[in-house]
């Protein structure tokens, strides 16, 4: 009997001291933040209140539209990260040998060994005007002036932000789409579908929770990146992260709560979508079960 | 009945140091329940997965009504498939499965959906279209595998161990069904077990492979009764292979064994040591042993219960096991000498492989 309450509290403490962790590490903050956000900012400083004025200055200002910009840039950079990462993981999980699956998979993890600083300010500087880009082009005699909309463009940010975000979106599709029986693919060619319609109908939707998971890092990560947007969108250019901190450093942090808040919430739904979509502990579970 | 529906002819595969087909040739009816019965590496899996297209023969034919199939991809050769782990689409519920092969059928949504419904019914599942796969059990998942296959007619059903990952009881009921099912469609059906009672008890035709041969290729009753070689005999439980000294006189052979000349039917060319097959059943044992056109003598080591019959663990002179089994269960004294006796049609000589 008192065996088995000593494993019981093994097991409580085990368990339980990871979840006081996130629980003060995580959740803690989130919800100074998700307070400090209905407070009133006074002068230099802010006092304990319960006004929705913060939200009202970010939803009705020019906040907003860097807020709906930020947001149409995560998702098309999204959409444009998942139509080159499907692809490439398909051809990982379906092309590569077996044993050399492992070396391709660290070679797309070594961009996430680098600085993410120095990373996009390399951009910066083989994009610019003197760049190696320019430099090549007008050295093969293919333009007579060097592009300018290389650097400092909507162009430059969204190759800022694939190159970031979507090495990482290659490992959870590459993990669904590897953990389908190839008689799955097999069957439906004896029904008489070939290549493309086999796809359609059965790869591809054994692979969406995969897709789902490789969605919400790519969004998570463009939509609070703010690096990228300040190093290769060029002066002025602001997404949400750019914002925030701007708000930060006007010593607003009632506002730049509202507007973290606002996203954490926007975030929550995503999330919540998933779970609603796709049964999550399936997708784990296969995870777990492979070694 | 003479109408043969597929044709493999010379057909050669090789991977590295395995071969499943050395030249394999075999023809099968229209109609027919035809199995290929062999030890797992015997290459009866991959030849079936050259019929269907998964696989491509090195060199040689595959030939469908007369036209070569040899190159055309699988979602050409309109064949079904069943695989030993079912393969069931788990995004689909079982009407979605089913109906899965009718898209290009010209079928409308009722007829589809009476199809779905009628396929059903073949193989026991009336009403289960809505219900989702992972509501079914493995042998529920294997009806589901097999309409889904059945659905779109198909002149061929292979099926590649389809009842190995099922348990025993649900085994031998799906033997009497897949019999059943496959003679109320008409369909051909290929199929493909390492499973012996399995094979006997639903075939038209069994092919024994070894090595990427078939060595025999008959009836349930003749291939169990007669079997060519020591390998097939082998094959199947409760046959005993026993060595001897055989030689050719008139029709008949005279096989030497254990000290003592017996007469059997056979053809032989010439004299040489050889394998004689006799099955356990047909060994008569104590007051019955006089019945029997040929006397021996053996050692009775032991005698097990075994339920329905006991079996008798015997040994002959010259120190080769016999292993004897009788549904009478006459009663013996363990570790005497005993009578045995043999009816001469019983006794079988094998070709040597």
């Amino acid at each position: 009997m008192t065996v088995l309450r000593r494993s019981n509290l093994l097991r409580l403490v085990v368990l339980g001291a990871p979840l006081v962790l996130v629980a003060a590490m995580i959740l803690g903050p989130l919800a100074i933040m998700a307070a400090v956000s209905f407070w009133k900012k006074t002068g230099l400083t802010m006092k304990p209140a319960f006004t929705l004025d913060a939200y009202a200055t970010f939803l009705g200002g020019v906040r907003f539209t860097v807020f709906l910009r930020s947001f149409w840039m995560a998702v098309s950079s999204t959409v444009i990260m998942l139509l080159i990462a499907y692809p490439v993981a398909y051809a990982v999980a379906r092309k590569v040998r077996p044993d050399l699956t492992r070396a391709v998979l660290f070679l797309f993890s070594v961009p996430f060994l680098v600085n993410y600083i120095l990373r996009t300010f390399s951009w910066a500087d083989i994009l610019g005007r003197a760049g190696a880009v320019n430099d090549a082009l007008t050295g093969l005699g293919l333009i007579d002036a060097p592009l300018n909309w290389l650097l400092f463009s909507e162009f430059a940010i969204y190759l800022g932000l694939v190159t970031a975000y979507m090495p990482f979106m290659i490992f959870p599709i590459w993990l669904s789409l590897s953990g389908i029986d190839r008689r799955m693919q097999e069957a439906s060619w004896m029904l008489g579908e070939g290549p493309m319609r086999t796809f359609l109908r059965v790869t591809l939707p054994l692979s969406l929770p995969g897709v789902f998971a490789a969605a919400i890092f790519g969004f998570v990560g463009a939509f609070g990146e703010f690096a990228v947007s300040s190093i290769l969108g060029g002066t002025g250019y602001q997404l949400m992260g750019n914002s925030i901190v701007s708000a930060l450093n006007v010593i607003n942090y009632p506002l730049a709560a509202a507007m973290s808040s606002f996203s954490v919430l926007i975030m929550f739904g995503l999330l919540l979508a998933w779970f609603r979509l796709f049964d999550l502990r399936l997708f784990l579970g296969k995870i777990m079960g492979r070694s | 009945m003479n109408d043969t529906i597929l044709s493999l002819r010379g057909v050669n595969k090789r991977y590295g140091k395995t071969v499943p087909a050395d030249d394999f040739s075999i023809d099968i009816e229209r109609g027919e329940f035809f199995t290929m019965l062999g030890p797992s590496g015997s290459g009866k899996s991959t030849i079936l997965r050259m019929i269907a297209g998964l696989e491509q023969p090195d060199s040689g034919q595959i030939l469908f009504e007369g036209r070569d199939l040899t190159h055309a991809p699988p979602w050409e050769r309109q064949l079904g498939m069943v695989f030993q782990q079912y393969a069931i689409f788990p995004h689909m519920n079982v009407q979605g499965n089913v109906a899965y092969g009718l898209r290009r059928s010209g079928l409308s949504k009722t007829e589809i959906d009476a199809r779905v419904e009628e396929l059903l019914d073949l193989v026991g599942l009336s009403g289960f279209a809505p219900r989702r796969v992972a509501q079914l059990s493995g042998g529920e998942q294997q009806r589901v595998a097999i309409a889904r296959a059945l659905a779109p007619r198909p002149a061929i059903l292979l099926l590649d161990e389809p009842l190995s990952a099922l348990d025993e009881k649900i085994r031998r009921e799906m033997q009497a069904e897949l019999r059943a099912i496959q003679q109320r469609t008409g369909t051909t059906f290929i199929y493909v077990t390492h499973d012996q009672e399995e094979a006997l008890t639903m075939s038209d035709r069994i092919a024994v492979l070894n090595a990427g041969r078939y060595v025999q290729c008959d009836r349930p009753e003749a291939i169990f009764k007669r079997p060519r070689t020591p390998f097939v005999a082998r094959f199947f439980r409760g046959c005993n292979v026993l060595e001897a000294d055989l030689a050719p006189e008139g029709a008949a052979v005279l096989a030497r064994l254990a000290g003592i000349t017996l007469r059997v039917p056979g053809q032989i060319d010439a004299p040489r040591k050889g394998h004689l097959a006799i099955r356990g059943e047909t060994i008569l044992l104590g007051e019955e042993a006089a019945a029997g056109d040929l006397q021996l003598s053996a050692h009775l080591d032991s005698v097990t219960y075994r339920g329905l019959y006991s079996s008798y663990a015997l040994r002959l002179a010259d120190g080769q096991a016999l292993a004897a089994t009788h549904s009478q269960q006459p009663e013996l004294t363990e570790g005497v000498e005993v009578a045995i006796g043999l009816r001469a049609a019983d006794v079988v000589v094998l070709d040597e492989e």
